[in-house]
């Protein structure tokens, strides 16, 4: 009985990244990726669960739990191309009108609201067809209109039909070191973080900063494209679902993955590492300069902040968890001496008010993809300073809500006829989310947070 | 050596008591000396009191008995003593030399004749012991019998034994100078024939050959009637041919008128006084030569099935030894044969060449007897071992003959073994051969019951380790047959190997390259049927998968589909409802790499239930075998080896379902704002993050470094096993591993008490949080009941109660700091030391 995980991608980047880790899941599990049809050198011999990401059509070729959602067309008529019989068509969804959100997350949300019916059928009858659904996961991006506000839409939906599935998203958050063009971003993103915030069990948070970085200083591109950012994004998709997909003892089910991972249901974002980082994109393959990888330089490198897919001072705050899954060739004595080393040298700090280490989850590797490296590795963690992305979303916030400007888009829309309080409630969400996770950074935070009750449980408070 | 006993004509009980007193008295006045013979060798003591009396009289009161005492107490000494021999008397030629001279001197010849000859039998006799003392001995004895008991010997040994007398080596005190057994020693001449057999009683199972030789023995002394006969007739001439004729008649245990080896029937041979005293001498040797043949002879024609009357002397081994002895027989008998015609035809043939005959052939005859008293006590393959034993302290014409005997008494031992090797089949009857087979034993059991080394018995033609190998290698075969469905190959193979392959192998080397040839022929046999036909590699995964539960994804599955069913009191559990589910999850999750017949094996078990007891304590994953084979590899004990480990797997993942459980609960409430700061919410999340902590690294543990290390050396073990043992013998090994590292053995009771302490405040959070919330009945009903303080304290209390199970595990797993594995555990369980900071704070 598989556990089965059903992935919607949102939007123009939703869409893009999610073509990407099927893309990347596909070559993983012996699949051609045109049609979905079993290679031939993919043989019965390899243990995997495709059937947590993949279901088998009539005609024995396999299909991924997708649904692919966008308003405009542009981006899902390139995968109906390229993938042609991959997909199913039933779990395409395109607007009709075409027209995009624009945007402007409160057309995106209204949109969703439209389409409810439509939307939740495709949702129900993929569900439907699951034995064991054990939640969904999103991809998106939280500063545009379609996978915010469409995105934040279908959020509340799925967390009010299907209260006890698990929700994931992969969001990317927006370059804040480049002027964006699209200058409601702050606004867009203020709305779709409450949404992550309130109805979401786990965040990977996915920072274009960052990813651009990475793909200019490790990977050596001097204008990556969105194709190789986007592929960036999917090696890390592919390799935090890599305990589900190749099963053992442990991590088996994503609930397993992130319950170890968030001590406090609100602290939920999560931050992601890899290394050594490889990209297959035909002859303009990028490669980052790594040759040696042990478990402990693996395990090393993955505290660097330059490995990181989010660009946070990690050097201040703490960790509250971390789980690196490590794929490859190991021995587990080498991961017993990386962890003597990494405490002895105190290359990670921990918070103080609970135990957290450094969890690793010895995953299996797909036999047929071609590996450079001896040994790779993925690191989650929820870490304290994910706090300054939020500071940095309520900074740009606070700017453009000063001066109220380009709210007439929003006021147009439904939800925002009768006043703007849905901005002032998602600011203030976000605001007690960073406030949540600074506080995290003190050995008293248990102390603290339960004393800022109510004055009858100071009395038996420690 | 074992302690002595009186002679058998003495009579301790029926005389006074003053000798012994008077010893005991010395004893306590003399402690130093009297004290080297010990209690224990009382025996000695009253025998060495009638030898006192015997030479110094018996005497009552005044200064004879005190010199008997004195006597007695310098016997004790000498005896006692460590001291060696005479230094002049220090071969048994010499002393035997030095016998016979002395006879021939005082005109005794026939004495000395009869001297020489027994000194002859007394050193064919090896458990005698040193033949040269004993001569000593009883040469002094003759001496004393005329002179001053002292006097025998030379006056400085005598010097010697009173200087070293009050320094006997006390350490120890039971080294007796002669190392005697008590029935050995001869009968001074007045005293009455040994009865023979008498020491035969108390001994069922002769280990050496200590019994006494008194058959061996020829009636040795001439009755003072015949003496006196000798002297009056010794002129009256009787042919020379007549002698020899009834010379050759007694060695055919036939008497003649002149001479009788036995007619009283006491052993004393009767010779006519008409024979001449120099030709008596030979004819009472060929008497006891001819006792000795008959007696030989009449063994070798015994039945070897009826002989009831001791261990011994039955079974196809002395079959074999008798036949062979016939033999033997045979050719001595057509050597006198051909003498009794040289005799007839040429007038020259005369009683001296017959004595030279009988010179030669003695030994042979002596040797014989001697084998013969060995297989009346011993059998089968002991026997053999004996009578290598012997052959190999002869040579010559004597060795040879024993060696013959040797090697023919082995042809059943070889038979046996021929078939076993080949057949696996024990062909023994009469209990002869090195494997003990009890046939009562189920197929299932085979391997490791159905027989047995019998160490005692192993041949000494193979060593003990061939003899394992022996053990395997028939083992090995009834196993394919009777366990693996084989027939056809064994059939094969044994009809290649036929039967004179082994006898052929007599000789050590070859032998033992037979046997391991067999066993690694038989064993790579088994190994490729159980690696091949049983899967013995698949079964060992699916074990491991399963019952080991390595499988997480099928384990989930099945504590999600099973959870609410095993949550339920014990009593109230169906068997057939878990195994529907069971095989529903089976349907439904198969892994892709396992065939479907491995999930038929597996099943649902329910232990016995007490009172408190839930689904998830009753509740065990069963593996079935239904082969033979694989039922001897994975017998009752092992599979109740597994079934242990996979309780203590199963609590974890009990836990581990239910933290997931409240890790579920607790998102939801993530989605009510206000709850995040609800404090009975926040303190359920901190200690399910504890506990979850806790959990999640003691699996990592138990997986990377419990399971799956072992496994890996299970697995190289498995390849370079070259038989069935050691395949079990690495399994157990594996087994071991696993229990001793999980911290199940009993040496590990502290930590697993604890843990399990800790596996039950999950249960207990689990509990408490149902309180505060379930799902579907609505938020929050513990929270406006009254019972919000009380909840509030439980939760308070749990986590006390979870933080010092914590710090106790932690203190016992870094106090054993030279243990890698424990501290590689207590590593993980306080990463960031956010217990070792704890336990300051509270030190402080």
């Amino acid at each position: 009985m598989p556990r089965e995980i059903i992935t919607l991608q949102v939007g123009q980047c939703g869409n893009q990244i999610g073509t990407e880790f099927w893309k990347q899941l596909c070559l993983e599990h012996g699949i051609d990726a045109h049609n979905g049809v079993l290679e031939d050198y993919a043989g019965e011999s390899v243990s995997d669960r495709k059937d947590v990401f993949f279901y088998q059509a009539d005609d024995e070729h396999y299909v991924p739990r997708a649904l692919l959602i966008d308003l405009e067309p542009r981006v899902i008529n390139g995968i109906r191309t390229r993938y042609k019989n991959l997909y199913n068509p039933e779990n395409i969804f395109v607007s009709p009108t075409g027209g995009g959100a624009g945007n402007n997350w409160a057309s995106g949300y209204r949109q969703g609201q439209d389409h409810e019916e439509q939307l939740l059928d495709m949702i129900d009858r993929e569900a439907e067809g699951s034995d064991s659904l054990e939640g969904f996961t999103l991809c998106h991006s939280i500063a545009g209109g379609t996978g915010s506000g469409l995105g934040s839409y279908l959020l509340e939906m799925l967390n009010d039909k299907f209260p006890r599935k698990l929700i994931q998203t992969y969001s990317v958050f927006p370059n804040q070191q480049d002027l964006s063009d699209v200058v409601v971003e702050p606004y867009n993103s203020m709305l779709t973080l409450k949404r992550l915030t309130v109805n979401v069990d786990s965040v990977v948070v996915l920072d274009n900063t960052a990813l651009n970085r990475i793909a200019t200083d490790r990977l050596h591109l001097e204008n990556p494209t969105f194709a190789q950012v986007n592929s960036l994004v999917s090696t890390v998709m592919a390799a935090s679902t890599s305990t589900l997909r190749f099963p053992g003892y442990m991590n088996n089910d994503l609930v397993g993955l992130i319950a170890s991972l968030i001590p406090v249901p609100r602290c939920h974002f999560l931050m992601t590492g890899y290394t050594p980082l490889t990209l297959y994109e035909g002859d303009r393959a990028g490669e980052s300069q790594v040759r040696k990888t042990s478990v402990l330089d693996v395990m090393r490198r993955l505290l660097q902040p330059q490995n990181l897919m989010v660009s946070v001072p990690v050097k201040k705050g703490c960790y509250m968890s971390i789980l690196n899954v490590i794929q490859g060739e190991v021995d587990p004595s080498q991961v017993h001496k990386s962890l003597q080393r990494i405490r002895e040298r105190k290359l990670a700090s921990f918070i103080g008010w609970g135990p957290a280490s450094i969890q690793v989850a010895l995953a299996r590797r797909s036999p047929y993809l071609p590996q450079s490296n001896r040994v790779s590795g993925l690191m989650l963690a929820n870490h304290t300073s994910i706090y300054t992305l939020f500071a940095r979303a309520l900074n740009q916030y606070d700017k453009l809500r000063k001066r109220n400007a380009f709210l007439d888009n929003y006021r147009s829309e439904s939800m925002f006829e009768n006043g703007l309080d849905e901005f002032d409630s998602s600011r203030e969400v976000v605001h007690d989310l960073m406030e949540e996770y600074k506080a995290a950074e003190y050995d008293d935070y248990v102390s603290r947070v339960m004393g800022t009750e109510s004055p009858n449980t100071t009395e038996i408070a420690r | 050596m074992s302690g002595m006993r009186p002679g058998s004509g003495s009579r301790p009980g029926s005389r006074s008591g003053t000798p012994l007193r008077a010893w005991s008295t010395a004893s306590s006045s003399r402690p130093g000396s009297a004290g080297s013979l010990g209690t224990s060798d009382r025996g000695t003591v009253l025998l060495l009191r009638e030898l006192v009396h015997a030479h110094v009289g018996k005497t009552e009161g005044g200064a004879d008995a005190r010199q008997s005492v004195n006597t007695l107490r310098y016997a004790i000494r000498v005896v006692g003593s460590k001291i060696g021999p005479p230094p002049s008397l220090s071969s048994t030629s010499a002393v035997s030399d030095a016998i016979v001279r002395r006879l021939a001197k005082s005109h005794r010849h026939e004495d000395a004749t009869r001297a020489s000859y027994l000194i002859e039998v007394l050193r064919s006799n090896d458990s005698l012991g040193n033949p040269q003392l004993l001569l000593q001995l009883l040469d002094a004895l003759t001496g004393s019998a005329h002179d001053d008991i002292y006097a025998a010997w030379p006056t400085e040994t005598q010097k010697v034994y009173e200087n070293y007398g009050d320094r006997v080596d006390s350490r120890e005190p039971k080294e007796p100078l002669l190392d005697l057994p008590s029935s050995g020693i001869p009968r001074p001449p007045s005293s009455k024939p040994q009865q023979s057999g008498s020491d035969h009683s108390g001994r069922a199972v002769p280990t050496g050959m200590d019994a006494t030789e008194s058959p061996t023995v020829p009636p040795p002394a001439p009755s003072p009637e015949l003496l006196a006969a000798v002297v009056q007739r010794e002129n009256s001439a009787v042919p020379e041919r007549v002698l020899l004729r009834q010379a050759l008649f007694v060695l055919h245990g036939i008497d003649g008128d002149l001479v009788k080896s036995d007619p009283t029937g006491n052993g004393h041979p009767s010779i006519s006084s008409k024979i001449g005293r120099g030709r008596k001498g030979l004819l009472i040797r060929v008497c006891g030569l001819g006792a000795i043949l008959s007696r030989v002879r009449e063994f070798s024609q015994s039945s070897s099935e009826q002989d009831e009357t001791s261990g011994g002397g039955k079974g196809l081994v002395v079959g074999a030894f008798k036949a062979a002895l016939s033999a033997e027989l045979d050719k001595f008998f057509a050597e006198m044969a051909a003498i009794e015609t040289q005799g007839k035809n040429d007038k020259a043939w005369s009683l001296r060449r017959l004595t030279s005959w009988v010179e030669e052939s003695s030994s042979r005859i002596l040797l014989m007897n001697k084998l013969v008293s060995i297989s009346m006590k011993l059998k089968g393959c002991a026997l053999t071992s004996e009578l290598d034993r012997q052959s190999r302290r002869t040579d010559g014409d004597v060795g040879r003959t024993a060696r013959r005997l040797y090697r023919q008494s082995c042809r059943p031992i070889l038979r046996m073994l021929r078939k076993w090797l080949a057949e696996g089949v024990i062909d023994d009857e009469y209990d002869e051969f090195f494997i003990f087979a009890d046939n009562s034993v189920q197929p299932v059991r085979l391997w490791s019951e159905k027989y047995k080394l019998v160490p005692e018995r192993i041949p000494s033609m193979i060593t003990p380790e061939v003899a394992s190998a022996a053990l395997i290698a028939g083992k090995a075969v009834d196993f394919l047959r009777a366990c693996c469905d084989d027939r056809e190959w064994v059939l094969q193979r044994a009809s290649k190997m036929t039967e004179r392959d082994f006898e052929d192998n007599r000789e050590l080397s070859n032998l033992t390259e037979a046997i391991t040839a067999a066993s690694s022929e038989a064993s790579e046999r088994v190994k490729k049927l159980m690696f091949g036909k049983f899967r013995l590699v698949e079964h060992l995964e699916s074990l491991r998968s399963y019952l080991l539960l390595m499988r997480g994804d099928f384990v989930q599955v099945i504590t999600d589909a099973l959870g609410e069913d095993l949550d339920k009191p014990a009593g109230m559990i169906l068997r057939n409802n878990l195994v529907r589910v069971l095989e529903n999850s089976m349907r439904i999750s198969p892994g892709e790499n396992e065939s479907e017949v491995d999930h038929d094996r597996l099943d649902v078990r329910l232990l016995e239930a007490s009172k408190k007891d839930t689904g998830w304590d009753i509740f065990r994953l069963d593996y079935r075998f239904t082969e033979a084979a694989l039922e001897n590899f994975f017998s009752d004990r092992v599979m109740s080896r597994y079934m242990r480990i996979f309780a203590f797997l199963w609590k974890l993942k009990r836990a581990e379902h239910y933290l997931r459980d409240l890790w579920e609960v607790q998102r939801s409430w993530n989605a009510s704002l206000n709850s995040s700061r609800n404090q009975l919410f926040l303190q359920c999340a901190f200690l399910r993050v504890k506990m979850n902590h806790f959990i999640l690294n003691l699996q990592y543990f138990l997986v990377y470094e419990v399971l799956d290390s072992s496994w890996k050396t299970f697995m190289e073990e498995l390849k370079s096993a070259s038989d069935l043992q050691v395949l079990l013998g690495s399994h157990a090994n594996y087994l071991n591993s696993i229990t001793t590292r999980a911290l199940l053995r009993e040496e590990s009771r502290d930590q697993h008490e604890r843990i399990l302490r800790i596996l039950d405040t999950v249960l207990d959070l689990k509990e408490l949080q149902d309180q505060i919330y379930k799902p579907g009945s609505g938020l929050e009903i513990g929270m406006q009941a009254g019972g919000r303080v009380d909840t509030q304290s439980a939760l308070g209390k749990l986590e006390k109660e979870f933080d010092s199970s914590m710090a106790g595990l932690l203190e016992s797993l870094n106090v054993r700091t030279n243990d890698d594995n424990l501290v590689l555990l207590a590593l993980r369980l306080d990463f960031n030391e956010h217990y070792s900071v704890l336990g300051r704070e509270r030190f402080l």
